[in-house]
């Protein structure tokens, strides 16, 4: 137990303060640039991200329809499905 | 969606927020590989170049975090284009991160591979020896990418001319991403001539400093700004002259924002360098370069000159005098008033009315008025951090334990700011967290909201509608809400190439809705096999005159009615 609890303490000291501080500083300051309403750009991908969730919805529309490009956008996949 | 019972919004916000934690770690990785000593006050200034930086071409900006997929990709491209800063490279990660970029969005991941591969051809260059060992990682992109474009190179057949589906795709739809003419040679040479700029001035501080590794500095400027040159040479050759429909749809104009991306970091590399070197005003006037200089229009050329030849020769010129302008002892008290500064200043008042300092106080007076005014906005917020980094920095030296806990405490505080009023909410006496709801009646309105509810209720799932296909927000969130087919949408164009000309005529039909008489539109109707129509308030006499119209559903304030076709 104590060795385990010095090979967690010397990984906490470790770790690198400074890169915590600037990754949140980063990360608040990046939330302050995304607008609280949601984006246009967004509704063109959401038809395609709905109609792979539920396959009823959107059915023909004419975003979804045409080639086969079941594997051009995994991001879609994996939106839909988790 | 599964995990969140099919609710498209909030699935959305929640990949926007990832999208800005792995851009933030993308940020603090370059941050950490440009100065260990200087990174927390590197990594909210790199935030705010990126930002604030207006040297964008073709619409395409390093901050895209909106964007579902778009934003993800992007900030992964920042994790793996971050390895390639600093002394150590790390092929390795830059490619498995570029992996994810290509499974994200394929336009990014070509491009984040664009520069990785820039900077490995330069290395191999330079070491006359091919990295193979250190770059075997680049596998997983190869495989990534065969995956991702080969079926749709495959089995996407377009069934129009080359010449119609580049009218259709660039010029029609996309002029602003993909057409240069359009975009103004001002804009275009400025562009390039500020990213070289920041090139020629972050090589000239490695000479000066007499830095290790300069030959990979011009070597790779060069190689950026070459391709840079040659993206927008094949777009405008193969969209303009002979138009080719592979080549639109690459999409190369997002290509710009990764040279930019070098750029800024190595004008914030060379500016912390300088200063640790001693050279204070010269640090400050690379930063103030980088995100001034687009503010200018090129016709200012003069005063470009005069700012690029000042930050060129000021090491040259005050080396022996800076010590004295500024000493170590008030150094906290430069720093803050410089980055209130540059964070205060509008650009475009800075741009156009340089050496103003009424100017200067105003717009800082401003500021702090609005942000008080307007709640804790992003001016004061950012005032506050710096002043806050300075004074932890100062402390640093006096005691570790006070400036672990001062660190702790500003962070919560940064944390708390930027939480509240954006995803933690506090109305009517009572607090709630944001949710994909709250996103989609701020993009659409409450109104254009409930009666896209209404009508999803009481419409069957297959059910089409007509309304205006160049009215973006209001059709297109309708339809997303509504989850019911719209006939057209401008901004929606297909992903596939075999459908664009359908989209396209679809178009045709029923653009200008609000020029054609009910009978026009009734026929458009009919022809399409349509129901029902969605208009504003400003058009509702040409329904209600119509015989065969009747209205469906109208808001809550009537601001928008659907009629159905008898």
């Amino acid at each position: 137990m104590g060795e385990i609890r010095e090979k967690m303490s010397t990984k906490i000291k470790n770790v690198d303060f400074s890169l915590i501080i600037s990754f949140i500083a980063a990360w608040a300051l990046l939330i302050l640039f995304i607008p609280q309403s949601m984006n246009n750009d967004n509704m063109i991908y959401a038809i395609g991200e709905i109609n792979t969730y539920n396959s009823n919805l959107f059915a023909g529309n004419v975003y979804v329809g045409g080639g086969k490009i079941f594997l051009q956008d995994i991001l879609l996949t994996l939106f839909s499905k988790y | 969606m599964y995990f969140n019972n099919g609710d498209w919004a909030g699935a959305a916000l929640i990949w926007i927020y990832l999208g800005a934690i792995i851009q933030a770690l993308g940020i603090a990785n370059f941050a950490h590989r440009i100065s260990e000593r200087y990174q927390m006050v590197v990594a909210p200034l790199f935030t705010l170049l990126i930002a604030y930086c207006n040297n964008f071409l073709a619409n395409f900006n390093l901050i895209a975090l909106a964007s579902i997929s778009i934003g993800v990709a992007v900030a992964f491209s920042f994790l793996s284009i971050s390895f390639l800063i600093g002394k150590r490279r790390d092929y390795k990660k830059a490619w498995l991160f570029a992996t994810c970029v290509i499974m994200c969005h394929v336009h990014e991941g070509i491009y984040c591979c664009a520069v990785i591969f820039l900077f490995l051809f330069v290395d191999c260059l330079i070491q006359r020896r091919i990295l193979l060992k250190e770059n075997w990682t680049i596998v997983f992109a190869v495989i990534a990418l065969a995956v991702v474009v080969g079926p749709s190179l495959l089995t996407d057949a377009m069934d129009i001319s080359n010449v119609d589906f580049v009218n259709i795709y660039a010029s029609f739809r996309h002029p602003h991403h993909l057409v240069p003419s359009t975009w103004g040679t001002d804009i275009i040479y400025k562009t390039i001539w500020i990213d070289v700029c920041l090139f020629l001035l972050s090589v000239t501080a490695n000479a000066k400093m007499k830095m290790e590794g300069q030959r990979f500095f011009v070597y790779e400027a060069m190689a950026l700004v070459m391709a840079w040159i040659v993206a927008i040479s094949l777009m405008y050759g193969f969209t303009e002259i002979k138009p080719i429909a592979f080549v639109a749809t690459l999409f190369l104009s997002k290509f710009f924002k990764y040279v930019l991306l070098v750029a800024l970091a190595w004008n914030v590399k060379s500016a912390v360098e300088l200063r640790e070197h001693g050279d204070y005003i010269s640090s400050y006037l690379y930063i103030f370069f980088a995100l001034f200089a687009s503010s200018y229009e090129l016709k200012r050329i003069g005063l470009i000159a005069l700012t690029i030849f000042l930050v060129m020769n000021v090491e040259d010129c005050f080396i022996s005098l800076e010590k004295t302008l500024i000493p170590s002892k008030i150094l906290l008290i430069a720093d803050s008033c410089f980055f209130i500064f540059i964070i205060c200043v509008k650009q475009e008042t800075l741009g156009m009315k340089f050496g103003s300092l009424l100017n200067f106080v105003f717009s800082v007076k401003s500021t702090i008025v609005g942000a008080m005014i307007h709640g804790l906005e992003k001016g004061l917020i950012i005032i506050l951090v710096f002043f806050s980094v300075e004074v932890i920095a100062y402390l640093m030296k006096k005691s570790l334990g006070g400036y672990k806990l001062l660190c702790a405490i500003v962070c919560c505080w940064m944390v708390g700011i930027t939480l509240l009023g954006r995803i933690v909410l506090y109305d009517n006496e009572s607090v709630s967290i944001t949710n994909g709801e709250r996103a989609l009646r701020a993009s659409m309105g409450d109104d254009l909201y409930e009666i896209a509810e209404d009508f999803k209720e009481q419409t069957d799932i297959t059910t089409e509608f007509l309304a205006d296909p160049d009215d973006t927000t209001n059709t297109g969130w309708f339809q997303i809400v509504s989850q019911r087919n719209c006939y057209v949408v401008k901004k929606v164009i297909p992903s596939s190439k075999s459908r664009v000309n359908d989209w396209y005529n679809r178009y045709l039909q029923a653009r200008a809705l609000h020029e054609k008489n009910g009978e026009e539109i009734e026929k458009l109707m009919n022809s399409a096999g349509l129901e029902y129509v969605l208009i504003g308030a400003e058009y509702y006499p040409i329904l209600d005159g119509a015989e065969k119209f009747s209205v469906f559903l109208r808001s809550t304030t009537d601001s928008f009615r659907v009629y159905r076709m008898n």
